[in-house]
C-alpha cells in the first residue's frame, strides 16, 4: 500500500471503540423466546386461564362461607348447566343440552360409548351461526372415524337419580369383565368416568368448562378487539379473526394419579411438571402448535415441531388416557392435588381427598371432541388408542438400519466416496441422505446438474451394495413460473389462499418467495402424491425415499416462523383450524406417492419433522434441530420416550447433534445411545466439521463401529418389535414405568429406558467418565449385562463406572432375543443369513421370545407371507412354534420357499445354574444329537449350541440335559 | 512338495471319485492356493486353526459355522466375520475378499470377477474374460500414461538438478557480494558519522546559523521522531487490517446474502455500507487486494513498507514531520471508519432475523464476535508495544521538535542565510550526500540479505524426492469451476477467484506435503483467508500420475476446507517399470483385499509365518 494514500480530514473526535467488550461471546445457542407466544400473548389462552382463575376464586369464597363442598366435588361456580330433561340415551350415545346461564346458546353434548370401554365426548353448538371445523377426525381417525366399534345397545344400562339439587345420570356397561360407568351430573354439569366403581377421569370437575359460541361482530367500535376477540396482534402480525372468538376449554382431572405423560412435542420432563403455582414447575402451559423453533431450549413447555394431544396418566393400579382430537392451537395446564393423608386415614367417604392431576385443555377453534380411555393395563390402553388412530405399520426393513445424513453431501462423488469409506471401515449402513443443496435452487423434484449430473447412476451404484438414498423434499414451492411444479400447482389452484381468498398466499423459505399446497383439497393431495412417481420425478428410482422437512410449515417471514392463521384453505376453512395436521397431510401425500409409484406397491419410507396423532401411519419423525451438547444427548431420551408414549414410535434424535461440533467422546456416546432409538440417523449442520465415524480416528472409530454393528446384529429383534407394535400399538422405546407399573420409584425415571420388554438401556450422558452411573434393576428377576453376561439379582441398585468403550445394556431374565451375527454392508444383504438365538434364563428357569420376518419391503405379509415364531424355553427345552397369526396361504408358501435354507446357526443360553451336557434336536421326524459347550468365553453360566441347523420356518425343539 | 504330501496325493488319486472331488472343492472353497496345504486333515483327522488356537474336526471346515477365532476354518463361507475369501479369477488376477461379502447377494466383481463369491445362489456369471481384457487394456493405457509421466518426472528432476547447481552458485556469488556490500555500508556509515561529528563541531561554532540550527534540531530530535513515526506506523498496520476485516465482512454480506428474504436489518446495513463505499471506494478495493494474504505474507509486506518508509521519511526532520502528520491523520480516519463500520455490523447483528437462516448474515454475526476478540487483543498489544517504547516521552519530544521546527520556519530569513559561511553549506551538502549514500547502500544490503536468505531457504527446504518440485515451484495452474476459478501455485499459494468481480480469497500458502511430509503426491496449503464462521481456508491437493500438470476438480467437503484433485508427474513411478511389475503395481491399487483393518494385520501375520 502506498503510504501517501489519500486521506480525508475529519473534524469528528476520535472515538475509541467503546461498548464492544460487553457484547462478546453471546454466541451460545439460545432460542429467541420473544419470537414465540406465551399464553398471555394468545388472547384465547389468556381468557380461559382468567376464566379458570375466576371460578377458583368463586369456589373458594363459597367454601369459606361454610359450604360443605370442597374441590372434590364439582364447582358450583360454573355458569354452565345441563338443561333439565334434555338428557337421554340414543343407542350407544347419551345426549344432553348444556346452557350458559346468561347467553343461553344451546350446546349439544354427546357421550358415545365404544365397545372397548373408550368414551368419546363431543361437544359443540347445536346451531352455530356458521359451521365449526369438524374435519380433523376425518384425517386422524382410523377409516376417517367411520368404523369405530360402538358398544352394543343391549350391553348398556342407563339410570337417573336425583341427588340433592341435581339429577345424576349413570350409564354402565361391561366389556370382558371390566365394568365401566359414566356419571353425568346436571348441576353443576360434570362427567365422571368410572372403572369398577371408582372415578378415574372427570370432566369439568373444577368448572373450567368455557365454550365461546360463534357470534356476529358487534358494530360498536369499542368492543372491537376487546380481549383480542376480533383481532389480535403479535409483534408485527395481525390476525384478522373474521369469525371472532370460537375457543373452548375444560378441565380434565385424573383422580388418584400423580403422574401424567405424553402430549409431545416438548423438551419437557418425561413425567409432566406442573405449569401453574409451582416454583419447580413451568410458568407456561404446554403448548401444541407445530413450530420450527431455531435452537430450541431444553426443559421447556414451548411448542416444537409436532403435536400429539394424547395424555397418559399412570398409577400403580392403572393406566388411563385422554385423546383431545383437535388440530387448532391447544394449551394444556397441569397442576396437582396432593392427597390428604388425614382424610384418607379416617376414610371419610365422599370427602376423602385423593391425589389427582388436574389438567386444563384450551383450544382455539373447532369442536370439543375428547376420548377417555380406561386402560387399565398399558397394553389395554394402547389397544384402545390404536383402535382410534392406528398403530405404526410395519416399516420397510432397511429403515431400521443406520442412516447417514449431513447437510450436505456436496455432490455425486462425495456421496459415493462416503459410501466407499463406510465399506472400507466395515461400517454397515442402509441409507445415505441428501439435504436441500442437491436441488436446482431449492426447486424440489429437480437436481443441481453441476453436482448431480447423473443421479440415477449414483442410485444404481448405491443400490448395488444394498443401500438406499433419501432426499429432502420440502413443502414450500418456489414461486417461479418456469418451474413445472409451481406452474401446475398454480394453474390447478392448489395453493393456500390469502385471507381475502383473492390470490395465493406467499411467504419466504429456503428458495425465497414460495407457495404452499393446500392439502385440505383432496385433489391437491393426489397431485402431490403423483409428483413422486417415477415418470414425474426425474432422476428418481425406486431406491429413492423421501424426507419431508419444514412442514410445520416453516415460513421465515411468518408469525412465529410459521403461516398466518387467517389464511384460507379449501372449503373456506381458516388455517387456524387445521394447523397441527398440516404437516401430517403433507407426510401422507408423500407416503401415498411413494407407495403407489410401483406395482405391486411397496412400503414407503418418509421422514417428517411435523407430526400429529396419526403421523405414525406415514413414517418416521425426529426431534428436529438439536445441538451437539451433552444436555441434548440426555434430553433426547425423554423426547423419544414422550413420542413413543403418544404412539409416534418410529422416532429418534439426530445422532451427534445438529448444531455445533461434538467432541469425539460426545459423538461416541451418541452412537452408543442412538442405536437404541427406533429411528437411528446421524445428521449435521452445514457449518459443522465432517463427523462420519472414521473422522475422529481411533479409539472412537472402533467404538462407534461396534455400536453400529450391535444395531445390525439386533435387527431381527428390532423388526420383531416393530411387528409387535404394528399389532398392539405398544411403544417400542418404553419408559421404565411401562414395564414395571407398580414400581413407583421408576415413574419419573427419564434416563434408563426399555427397548421392548426385554432390554434396559442406561445411556452414559455425562462428559465426566469417572462419574458413577446408578442403575436400578426392577422386579424380582435376573438381569444380564448384554455384553459380559454378568447377572444381577433384582430388585437391586448398583453403581457402574464404565470406560468409553463400554455401555450399560441389560437383558431381563426370561427373554429370548434373535440376532443375525454376520456383518454385512447393509440390512438388505442379511436377508438369507442364519439366526442366533440368545436365551436369557429367568429366575424360574424359563424364557420366551418371538421372531418375525418377511420380505421386508412388500405388502405380501398382509397375505400371510411371513414367518412368525413363538420361542419358548421351559423344562430345559427350547422350542419354536408358529404364532397364532400364522396362516397357510399361497403367499406364505412362496415366501417359505424363498426362505427354505434360512436356519438357526447358534443358540446361546445364558444364566443356567448347572451346566448342560447334551442337546437333542427334534425337527419333524428327525432326531439328532448336537454339540454343546458350556462355560463359554464370557461367563460360566453360558452354553452355546453349535449349529443346531434347524430351519427358521420349521417347528423344532431342542432338549437339554 | 514334500514326499509325504506327494504320497498322500497319490493315494487320494487312487480313490478319486466324483464325491471326493466335490468334497475337495468344498473344503478348498475360498482358500488361497498358497495355503491349500493347511486344508487337509492332520494325523488326528482334524483341522488346526491357522492361529493354532484350536483343533477342530476336519468336517467343520467350510461348514458355514465359525469355529476358529481367526476365521480360518471358514474361508469359503460368510460364517466368520474375519475370514478372507480367495477367488481364482481365471483369466484375470486372483482376488481376496472379506468373507462377510460371500453369499450376500452382491456380485463383487471389483474383486471377484469370476462371481465365485456368490457360489450359493450362482447369480453372478463369470466375467473374468471380459474384465480381464478390459483390465489389461486399462493397464496398458495406465502404463503408457505412467511411462510418459515418469519421463516427465525424470525431466523435472534433471531440470531441478541443474537449477540447484545454478542456485547454489548464485548463492555463493551473492554471499560474496554481501560481504563486499557490508564493508561498503560500514565505510559509508563511518563517513557519515565523521561528517556528522564535523557538523556538530561546526554547529557549536555557529549556533545561530539557520541551517545549523536546523541540523542541530535534526541531530537532537530525528531519532526520537523516527521512533515515534515507527510506532504510529505499527498502529496503522493494525488498524488498516481491522478496517479491512470489517469491510470484507460487510462486502461478503452484500455479495452472499439472500436478497429474497428482504430482512430490514440487512437492507439497512447494506445501505449504510454502500454510502461508505461511495464516499471512499478505494478502501474496499484495497481490502480486496490483500484479502487473500495470509499472516506471514501480510507481515512481510508491512515490513517492506516500513523499510521503504524509513528510507524516505527518516532522512530529515521535514520529511519525518510530514510523515507523522500524515500518519496521525490516517489514524484518525481509520478509527472513524472502524467505529462506523463496526456500528453498522453491530446494528445488523442485533436486528437481523435469525429465523431466516441466512448463512451469510449469520457468518457476519460470528465474524463480528471473533473480530471483537481479535481487536481487543490487538489493541492491548499495540498499547503495550507503545508503552514499552515510551511513546509518551517520544510524543513530548516530537511536540518539542515540532515547536522548534516551527520557530525555525518563522525565523528562516535571508539574514540567517547570509550568516552561514560557505564552508558550512559545503559541509551540509557533503553530509547530505553521505547520508543518502549510506541509506542507499543500507537498503541494497537489506535487499541482498533478503535475496540470500530466500535462496538459502529454497535450497534448504524439502522439495520432494530428487528436488522434483524445484523446477515447477511457483508455477500456477487453474480450473474454471462454476462461479469461481481456482488457482494453485505449486509449493506457493492457492486462491479462489470470483468470476463475478474478480475478488480473491486466499485458500492458503504451502504448508507441507501430505501425511506429515511422507506423501509427496499431496500438497497442503493452509492459513488462507479466515472464514467468518469457520476456520482459516485451506486446501489439500492430491496428484495422480500423468504427464501434464492439471487441476482436475476442486470441492469443498466442509466449510472452507477445500480439496483438489490434480494430475502431474509427481505421482508417477520413478523408473519406467517392466510390464509385469506395472501390472502388479496397478492391481495392488485397484483390487484391494477387502477386509477389516483389525483383521488385516492378523491375516498378514499368518501369511508371514507361513
Amino acid at each position: 500500500m502506498n503510504l501517501k494514500s489519500p486521506f480525508r480530514t475529519r473534524t469528528t473526535a476520535l472515538f475509541y471503540f467503546a461498548a464492544t467488550a460487553s457484547l462478546c461471546l453471546q454466541g451460545v445457542l439460545a432460542v429467541k423466546k420473544e419470537d414465540f407466544k406465551t399464553c398471555e400473548q394468545a388472547a384465547f389462552c389468556r381468557r380461559h386461564r382468567a376464566f379458570a382463575d375466576a371460578i377458583v376464586q368463586a369456589s373458594q369464597s363459597t367454601i369459606s362461607k361454610g359450604s360443605s363442598s370442597n374441590l372434590a366435588v364439582p364447582s358450583s361456580a360454573s355458569p354452565y348447566i345441563i338443561t333439565s330433561k334434555s338428557v337421554h340415551l340414543e343407542g350407544h350415545t347419551l345426549v344432553a343440552t348444556i346452557l350458559h346461564d346468561t347467553d343461553k346458546v344451546p350446546l349439544k353434548l354427546e357421550v358415545i360409548f365404544l365397545a372397548d370401554g373408550t368414551v368419546r365426548i363431543r361437544l359443540q353448538e347445536e346451531n352455530p351461526l356458521i359451521p365449526r371445523f369438524d374435519e380433523t377426525q376425518k384425517h386422524v381417525l382410523r377409516d376417517e372415524g367411520n368404523t369405530l366399534e360402538y358398544a352394543s345397545a343391549d350391553s348398556i344400562g342407563y339410570s337417573s337419580e336425583t341427588a340433592g339439587q341435581s339429577v345424576v345420570h349413570t350409564v354402565c356397561y361391561t366389556k370382558e369383565g371390566n365394568n365401566f360407568a359414566v356419571r353425568l351430573t346436571e348441576f353443576p354439569w360434570s362427567l365422571a368416568y368410572m372403572q369398577d366403581n371408582k372415578v378415574v377421569i372427570e370432566i369439568n370437575h373444577n368448572g373450567f368448562f368455557n365454550f365461546e359460541h360463534l357470534r356476529t361482530k358487534p358494530d360498536t367500535s369499542e368492543t372491537n378487539g376487546v380481549e383480542g376477540e376480533w383481532e389480535e396482534t403479535f409483534r408485527s402480525w395481525t390476525d384478522s379473526k373474521p369469525r371472532g372468538p370460537e375457543s373452548f376449554g375444560v378441565d380434565i382431572r385424573f383422580n388418584g394419579y400423580d403422574h401424567v405423560y405424553g402430549i409431545p412435542e416438548h423438551s419437557a420432563s418425561l413425567s409432566l411438571k406442573n405449569t401453574r403455582g409451582d416454583k419447580d414447575g413451568y410458568g407456561e402451559p404446554y403448548r401444541l402448535w407445530n413450530l420450527d423453533v431455531f435452537e430450541y431450549e431444553l426443559d421447556s413447555p414451548m411448542a416444537l415441531y409436532g403435536s400429539i394431544p394424547f395424555m397418559v396418566a399412570h398409577n400403580p393400579n392403572s393406566t388411563v388416557g385422554v385423546f383431545w382430537l383437535n388440530a387448532a392451537e391447544t394449551w394444556v395446564d397441569v397442576t396437582r392435588e396432593k392427597s390428604s393423608t388425614l382424610s384418607s386415614l379416617f376414610r371419610l367417604s365422599g370427602s376423602s381427598k385423593e391425589q389427582a392431576v388436574n389438567t386444563h385443555w384450551i383450544s382455539e377453534s373447532g369442536i370439543m371432541d375428547v376420548f377417555l380411555m380406561p386402560g387399565p393395563s398399558v397394553s389395554d390402553l394402547y389397544k384402545q388408542y390404536t383402535a382410534l388412530v392406528e398403530s405404526t405399520p410395519l416399516p420397510r426393513e432397511f429403515a431400521l438400519g443406520y442412516h447417514q445424513c449431513r447437510w450436505n453431501y456436496i455432490d455425486q462423488d462425495d456421496v459415493l466416496a462416503v459410501s466407499d469409506k463406510m465399506h472400507e471401515h466395515n461400517i454397515p449402513y442402509d441409507v445415505i441422505w441428501l439435504d436441500i443443496e442437491y436441488t436446482d435452487g431449492k426447486r424440489y423434484f429437480t437436481w443441481d446438474s453441476n453436482n448431480f449430473p447423473d443421479p440415477v447412476a449414483m442410485q444404481k451404484q448405491l443400490s448395488h451394495d444394498g443401500h438406499k438414498l433419501v432426499v429432502v423434499i420440502d413443502p414450500h414451492i418456489k414461486h417461479d413460473s418456469a418451474y413445472y411444479v409451481w406452474k401446475e400447482g398454480n394453474e390447478k389452484e392448489y395453493f393456500i389462499k390469502n385471507k381475502a381468498k383473492t390470490d395465493n398466499y406467499q411467504g419466504w423459505c429456503w428458495p425465497g418467495e414460495s407457495n404452499w399446497v393446500d392439502y385440505l383439497d383432496s385433489n391437491a393431495m393426489e397431485w402431490t402424491s403423483g409428483l413422486y412417481h417415477l415418470d414425474k420425478f426425474n432422476g428418481s428410482t425406486t431406491d429413492l425415499f423421501v424426507w419431508n422437512d419444514m412442514n410445520e410449515p416453516s415460513i421465515f417471514n411468518g408469525p412465529e416462523i410459521t403461516i398466518e392463521r387467517d389464511l384460507k384453505h379449501y372449503g373456506g376453512w381458516e388455517h387456524r383450524d387445521l394447523h397441527n395436521i398440516y404437516g401430517m397431510l403433507y407426510h401422507k401425500a408423500t407416503y401415498n406417492g411413494l407407495r403407489t409409484r410401483e406395482s405391486p406397491n411397496k412400503r414407503p419410507f418418509v421422514l417428517s419433522r411435523a407430526y400429529f396423532a396419526g403421523s405414525q401411519r406415514y413414517g418416521a419423525i425426529w426431534t428436529g434441530d438439536n445441538a451437539a451438547s451433552w444436555d441434548h444427548l440426555h434430553a433426547s431420551v425423554r423426547m423419544v420416550l414422550s413420542n413413543n408414549i403418544a404412539g409416534m414410535h418410529f422416532s429418534g434424535a439426530d445422532v451427534g447433534g445438529f448444531f455445533g461440533n461434538p467432541e469425539p467422546e460426545l459423538l461416541t456416546r451418541w452412537y452408543q445411545l442412538g442405536i437404541w432409538y427406533p429411528f437411528f440417523r446421524a445428521h449435521a449442520h452445514i457449518d459443522t466439521k465432517r463427523r462420519e465415524p472414521w473422522v475422529a480416528g481411533e479409539p472412537y472409530l472402533s467404538i462407534m463401529r461396534e455400536a453400529i454393528l450391535e444395531r445390525y446384529r439386533m435387527l431381527p429383534h428390532w423388526y420383531t418389535l416393530f411387528r409387535e407394535t404394528s399389532l398392539t400399538g405398544m411403544p417400542i422405546a418404553r419408559p421404565m414405568w411401562m414395564e414395571f407399573p407398580k414400581d413407583t420409584g421408576l415413574f419419573a425415571e427419564e434416563r434408563a429406558f426399555m427397548v421392548g420388554s426385554s432390554i434396559m438401556v442406561v445411556p452414559s450422558t455425562d462428559p465426566d467418565i469417572s462419574k458413577p452411573i446408578d442403575v436400578a434393576f426392577p422386579s424380582k428377576e435376573n438381569w444380564y449385562d448384554m455384553h459380559t453376561y454378568t447377572s444381577y439379582f433384582a430388585p437391586t441398585k448398583r453403581q457402574f463406572t464404565i470406560d468409553l468403550a463400554q455401555t450399560l445394556v441389560f437383558v431381563r431374565g426370561g427373554s429370548i432375543i434373535p440376532t443375525r451375527e454376520r456383518q454385512r454392508r447393509a440390512s438388505a444383504l442379511m436377508k438369507y443369513d442364519p439366526f442366533t438365538l440368545y436365551v436369557y434364563v429367568s429366575r424360574d428357569g424359563t424364557a420366551t421370545g418371538k421372531l418375525y420376518l418377511d420380505d421386508g419391503e412388500t405388502y405380501d405379509y398382509e397375505e400371510g407371507a411371513f414367518i412368525e415364531r413363538e420361542l419358548l424355553f421351559v423344562d430345559s427345552r427350547l422350542s419354536s412354534r408358529p404364532s397364532a397369526h400364522t396362516v397357510e396361504t399361497s403367499a406364505q408358501r412362496i415366501f417359505l420357499e424363498k426362505m427354505k435354507k434360512v436356519r438357526v446357526e447358534r443358540v446361546v443360553i445364558v444364566g443356567l445354574r448347572s451346566p448342560l451336557t447334551r442337546a437333542t434336536v427334534t425337527e419333524g421326524d428327525v432326531v439328532r444329537e448336537i454339540e454343546l459347550s458350556c462355560g463359554g468365553s464370557k461367563a460360566s453360566s453360558e452354553c452355546v449350541v453349535r449349529d443346531p441347523a434347524v430351519l427358521v420356518s420349521n417347528d423344532w425343539e431342542i432338549a437339554f440335559s | 512338495m514334500s514326499l509325504r504330501s506327494a504320497l498322500t496325493l497319490g493315494l487320494l488319486a487312487i480313490h478319486f471319485s466324483h464325491a471326493a472331488q466335490a468334497q475337495k472343492e468344498h473344503t478348498l472353497r475360498g482358500v488361497d492356493p498358497a495355503r491349500a496345504h493347511h486344508y487337509q486333515p492332520n494325523a488326528q483327522g482334524n483341522f488346526q486353526c491357522l492361529d493354532k488356537s484350536l483343533d477342530i474336526p476336519f468336517a467343520q471346515v467350510n461348514d458355514d459355522y465359525c469355529d476358529c477365532p481367526d476365521g480360518s476354518d471358514e474361508p469359503g463361507t460368510s460364517a466368520c466375520n474375519n475370514a478372507t475369501f480367495y477367488c481364482a479369477n481365471r483369466g484375470h488376477i486372483p482376488g481376496r475378499l472379506s468373507s462377510t461379502r460371500v453369499n450376500d447377494g452382491v456380485c463383487d466383481y471389483d474383486v471377484c470377477c469370476d462371481g465365485s463369491d456368490e457360489w450359493e445362489s450362482s447369480i453372478c456369471p463369470d466375467r473374468c474374460a471380459e474384465m480381464g481384457s478390459e483390465h489389461r487394456r486399462k493397464a496398458m493405457e495406465m502404463e503408457r500414461v505412467q511411462r510418459a509421466g515418469s519421463q516427465k518426472r525424470m525431466e523435472l528432476i534433471r531440470e531441478a538438478k541443474e537449477l540447484r547447481q545454478a542456485k547454489t552458485k548464485e548463492l555463493a556469488q551473492k554471499d560474496s557480494e554481501l560481504a563486499e556490500l557490508t564493508a561498503k555500508v560500514e565505510n559509508a556509515e563511518k563517513r557519515k558519522l565523521e561528517l556528522e561529528e564535523k557538523q556538530r563541531v561546526a554547529n557549536d561554532a555557529s549556533e545561530k546559523s539557520h541551517e545549523l540550527r536546523k541540523q542541530k534540531l535534526q541531530d537532537e530530535y530525528l531519532g526520537d521522531m523516527a521512533g515515534y513515526r515507527k510506532l504510529l506506523g505499527a498502529e496503522l498496520h493494525q488498524l488498516r487490517a481491522h478496517r479491512d476485516t470489517l469491510v470484507l465482512m460487510l462486502r461478503s454480506v452484500r455479495e452472499s446474502h439472500n436478497k429474497e428474504y428482504n430482512d430490514g436489518a440487512v437492507i439497512e446495513a447494506l445501505d449504510a455500507y454502500a454510502k461508505f463505499v461511495d464516499a471512499s471506494p478505494y478502501i474496499e478495493q484495497a481490502a480486496m487486494e490483500y484479502a487473500d494474504e495470509d499472516d506471514r505474507a501480510r507481515r512481510e509486506r508491512q515490513q517492506q513498507m516500513d523499510r521503504d518508509n524509513e528510507a524516505q521519511d527518516d532522512i530529515s526532520v521535514d520529511a519525518c514531520k510530514t510523515a507523522i502528520e500524515i500518519f496521525e491523520n490516517e489514524l484518525e480516519t481509520l478509527n472513524d471508519d472502524i467505529n462506523m463500520l463496526f456500528g453498522i455490523l453491530d446494528k445488523l447483528r442485533t436486528g437481523y432475523d435469525k429465523n431466516y437462516h441466512d448463512l451469510a448474515v449469520k457468518a457476519a454475526d460470528v465474524g463480528l464476535r471473533e473480530f471483537e476478540e481479535a481487536r481487543k487483543s490487538d489493541l492491548a498489544e499495540i498499547a503495550e508495544h507503545q508503552e514499552s517504547n515510551k511513546i509518551d516521552t517520544l510524543r513530548l519530544r516530537v511536540q518539542e521538535a515540532m515547536a522548534k521546527h516551527g520557530e525555525l520556519g518563522t525565523s528562516n530569513s535571508s539574514e540567517d542565510h547570509d550568516e552561514n559561511g560557505g564552508n558550512d553549506s559545503q559541509l551540509a551538502e557533503q553530509l547530505a550526500s553521505a547520508r543518502t549514500e549510506f541509506w542507499d547502500l543500507q537498503s541494497s544490503l537489506t535487499r541482498l540479505n533478503n535475496e540470500v536468505s530466500q535462496l538459502r531457504e529454497l535450497l534448504e527446504r524439502d522439495l520432494g524426492p530428487d528436488d522434483m518440485y524445484l523446477a515447477a515451484k511457483g508455477a500456477c495452474y487453474s480450473l474454471d469451476a462454476g462461479e469461481y476459478t481456482y488457482e494453485l501455485c505449486l509449493l506457493d499459494r492457492a486462491s479462489q477467484i470470483s468470476k463475478k468481480d474478480g475478488s480473491r480469497q486466499g485458500l492458503g500458502s504451502f504448508d507441507g506435503f501430505g501425511d506429515d511430509s511422507l506423501d509427496y503426491t499431496v500438497l497442503r496449503f493452509a492459513h488462507g483467508t479466515k472464514c467468518w464462521n469457520g476456520p482459516e481456508r485451506s486446501i489439500t491437493a492430491s496428484f495422480t500420475c500423468a504427464e501434464e500438470i492439471k487441476v482436475v476438480s476442486v470441492s469443498e467437503p466442509e466449510k472452507c476446507e477445500y480439496s483438489a484433485k490434480m494430475t502431474g508427474p509427481f505421482a508417477c513411478p520413478l523408473a519406467v517399470l517392466g510390464e509385469d511389475e506395472a501390472q502388479k503395481e496397478h492391481v495392488g491399487d485397484r483390487v484391494p483385499v477387502v477386509d477389516g483393518p483389525h483383521q488385516h494385520s492378523d491375516a498378514e501375520r499368518i501369511h508371514d509365518e507361513l
